[in-house]
């Protein structure tokens, strides 16, 4: 075996230890090297790294955030800021990763990278608690407010089964490149919270889901706008008591992200990580009737990369 | 006098300023200010009683001694509804305005007191709402919530959805409060009215603490004086005195009802006033007669028994009281209802109450789960409170405290009646005391655990049912102490595996 091949094996099987960091810091100097093959996957998923290593591996693997953001183009990047709770809460999705796709945006050459969210808690504390307003604005993006009521504008969805209106925030609605960029969360209402959940923060009024079957307004909403890429934050996950939480306990450290430009594929992936049947959740199925994408996974090119 | 128009001039700036002050503390949440009203008297006053604290009896005590040592300037520099009538006595000089014939008017002393004696024995013993109403820190706080407050957020909204400054951000206007507006803006343009025409009526009339400031105000060791020698009986401080309080047949001044404006000082061209230590004081005004007396102390009978009878405070499921007020009878006897708590909530959930605690309660703060709902971690309105009514919290001890108690109508859920997914009280339950629990066809409803629940209105705001919402919180009459839920901790269940895909 040669000298190369031994590292990269090493650092693969993940022994634990000193002499394994070191060493698969070694093997990640040389991966570097390798040629990375570009794009024609639907789903990537990484596991192993910081958030924000994670995502520069997934980007990679689709070809670079240039694949979707051309220069001059107006990008919204939608996190979840729900809640006015901490990052090791998560509730919300992660400040790190969020800073590092809005950097990817506009070095792609974005003219304007948006953040928002439609909170539940009061939106400043939401924005300043989850740390996403300040790491949002230090990678060059300008954070607006989603809680205001003249910002968002009546769009028909014509595809929707019973969601046949609804109000979008205008930036989502006028922009061109849509990002979203959920965490993985347990959800007591919805079953799981992810990139197809994430979504009811665009709207204004959320309370006519509430009514009016939940699961299907879920799906009818995104295809309103439907996000041209999903990245899932699935670094810490909560995995009970969600989607708010109760307390730390909640949350396991699972250090998973998927990226794919189907919402339906990486919700099924997300599930999985989580630990609960696809079949539970109302909202693939429905989005699968929908064409919003695929809850087979074996028909999609999944790309999978552990750091 | 030179001296005494710099003297004139410090006054207006730092009035100005103090009201500027006042306002933005209503205006702007999280105010770095907001602690600057516990400096006004009645709060000030409220508080040294709500808490018995060396620190809040000092703050108190020194306004005391401000008084004793220099007396009225409270009223003249600190008082921000003395400002605004300072501001219509202004316009309505420049505009020409007839005032009242007299220039000197009879001490009202009979009045004041009887006032006095109703509103403060009424507050002692049980209900702080009528001496609210007079209050003047409470009545300028009305008029500012009710009016000041929601012009300036249109104001900023407006500027906002003309992206007129980058750094400003929208805000969410309170609930409108009909209440509110009328007895906030009727009051603030009585006294203003008063003032345009008779000066600083109300103050020497009506006003609480311009009573108590009045009789200490009266023994202070520096005073306005005349010079006998030098005055030549021009009338010019009379006409510039806007507590009409200048004898000039007499050569005296009212110190009872002066609250040291320095008008006349800078007005009088003779050097004949000046503001000093005198060697002997005239008597004014007679001291009250024996007949007199039994009329003070019976308005302060009627305050101690009649009116907390008729203006009764009745706890109820829809008065919910703020975190902190810890106990109905000691918050309704220690609101003045001045708003500041409620102009200060992030959210929309407080709101000055109709009638929900009775009488007493009466533009009390409330918290309305129809509009909004107690943010978990904060501590706006129990840290602001200046007058006690609301006791300090840390974030921990909020986070616990039982304020109502949530309770679950099944026949009213979407998740039963339409056999939907729902889940939102549960979602936005921040202590886990609503949980979503398995029932028919793979859907959940809510159980409640009303140990771990603290009333913050999350579930029953969020809940979509109508017209009925099916989750209902009640409020308390004594606030309690919630458990916390134990729970074990989530393991990853995919650790050293492959892709679970």
């Amino acid at each position: 075996m040669e000298r190369r091949t031994f590292l990269k094996n090493t650092a693969a099987a993940g022994i634990a230890g000193g002499i394994a960091l070191n060493l698969s810091g070694v093997a990640l100097e040389e991966k570097k090297k390798a040629p990375v093959k570009k794009g024609g996957y639907d789903l990537v998923a990484v596991k192993g790294g910081e958030p924000e290593e994670m995502f520069e591996r997934g980007i990679a693997a689709l070809g670079g955030m240039k694949t979707f953001v051309k220069p001059g183009q107006t990008v919204v990047v939608k996190p979840n800021i729900g809640w006015a709770r901490t990052p090791e809460a998560a509730a919300n999705t992660n400040p790190g990763l969020v800073k590092r796709i809005v950097e990817h945006c506009i070095k792609a050459g974005a003219k304007t990278v948006y953040v928002l969210d439609h909170t539940c808690n009061a939106w400043k504390d939401c924005y300043e608690k989850s740390g996403i307003s300040e790491a949002a604005q230090a990678g060059g993006a300008k954070v607006v407010c989603g809680n205001h009521r003249q910002d968002y504008r009546e769009v028909d969805v014509p595809e929707g089964k019973r969601l046949k209106k609804t109000s979008i925030h205008s930036v989502i609605m006028d922009c061109d490149v849509f990002i979203n960029v959920p965490i993985l969360k347990n959800h007591g209402g919805a079953v799981m919270t992810c990139a197809m959940k994430n979504l009811m923060g665009i709207v204004w009024d959320r309370g006519y889901f509430h009514r009016n079957d939940l699961q299907q307004c879920i799906a009818d909403c995104i295809t309103a706008r439907k996000p041209d890429l999903n990245i899932v934050d699935a670094y810490r996950v909560m995995k009970k008591g969600g989607p708010r939480g109760r307390s730390l306990a909640d949350v396991a450290q699972m250090k998973y992200q998927l990226l794919s430009t189907d919402i339906v594929a990486v919700d099924t992936a997300a599930s999985k990580i989580l630990g609960i049947s696809s079949d539970r959740i109302g909202h693939l199925r429905l989005g699968e009737e929908l064409k919003l994408g695929t809850m087979n996974l074996d028909k999609l090119k999944v790309e999978r990369i552990t750091i | 006098m030179r001296k005494y128009k710099i003297l004139k001039i410090v006054r207006l700036i730092c009035s100005l300023l103090i009201l500027l002050l006042f306002i933005s503390v209503f205006l702007l949440p999280k105010n770095v200010f907001a602690a600057a009203a516990g400096i006004q008297t009645v709060p000030a006053f409220v508080r040294s009683t709500a808490f018995l604290t060396a620190g809040t009896i000092g703050v108190f005590a020194l306004l005391v001694l401000l008084t004793l040592v220099l007396g009225r300037v409270y009223c003249s520099f600190f008082c921000p509804l003395g400002t605004v009538q300072d501001i219509a006595v202004r316009l309505a000089r420049l505009f020409r305005l007839p005032r009242g014939k007299k220039l000197f008017t009879r001490n009202r002393r009979l009045l004041r007191y009887s006032v006095l004696a109703l509103l403060l024995c009424s507050m002692v013993f049980g209900t702080a709402i009528l001496a609210g109403l007079f209050e003047p820190f409470a009545t300028f706080g009305r008029f500012t919530a009710a009016a000041i407050k929601p012009s300036f957020n249109r104001l900023n909204n407006l500027l906002v959805d003309n992206a007129v400054f980058a750094s400003l951000y929208p805000v969410e206007n309170k609930p409108f409060s009909l209440p509110l507006l009328l007895t906030g803006s009727s009051a603030l343009i009585a006294v203003f009215a008063a003032a345009a025409f008779c000066g600083r009526i109300f103050c020497n009339t009506l006003c609480p603490a311009g009573a108590v400031l009045g009789l200490l105000g009266m023994r202070s060791w520096f005073k306005i004086s005349f010079n006998h020698d030098k005055c030549v009986k021009c009338g010019q401080c009379a006409k510039a005195c806007k507590s009409n309080c200048i004898d000039l047949k007499n050569l005296l001044v009212d110190h009872e009802r002066c609250v040291n404006c320095f008008n006349c000082t800078a007005a009088c061209s003779y050097g004949a006033l000046n503001y000093i230590h005198p060697s002997k004081t005239g008597n004014i005004q007679p001291d009250l007669s024996r007949r007199d007396f039994l009329f003070v102390g019976g308005s302060a009978l009627l305050g101690a028994t009649l009116v907390p009878r008729i203006l009764r405070g009745v706890p109820s499921p829809k008065g919910i009281m703020p975190p902190g007020a810890l106990d109905f009878a000691s918050f309704t006897s220690k609101c003045t209802a001045c708003q500041l708590c409620v102009s200060n909530c992030p959210g929309r959930v407080l709101k000055p109450a109709a009638l929900q605690y009775g009488l007493s309660g009466f533009l009390q703060p409330r918290l309305d789960f129809n509009s909004g709902m107690c943010e978990f971690e904060c501590i706006a309105c129990s840290n602001i409170c200046p007058n006690g009514a609301l006791t300090p919290l840390t974030v921990e001890k909020k986070k616990r405290l039982q304020i109502g108690r949530a309770e679950y109508f099944r026949q009213r859920c979407v998740v039963v009646i339409d056999r939907t997914h729902c889940g939102a009280c549960a979602e936005h339950c921040p202590t886990g005391a609503v949980q979503m629990a398995d029932w028919e066809e793979g859907l959940t409803i809510p159980i409640v655990r009303p140990e771990l629940c603290i009333g913050c209105g999350a579930c029953e705001f969020i809940c979509p049912a109508r017209p009925e919402k099916a989750i209902i919180v009640s409020g308390l009459k004594k606030q309690g102490k919630a458990k916390v839920g134990k729970y074990k901790q989530a393991e990853n269940h995919l650790q050293g595996k492959d892709f679970p895909f």
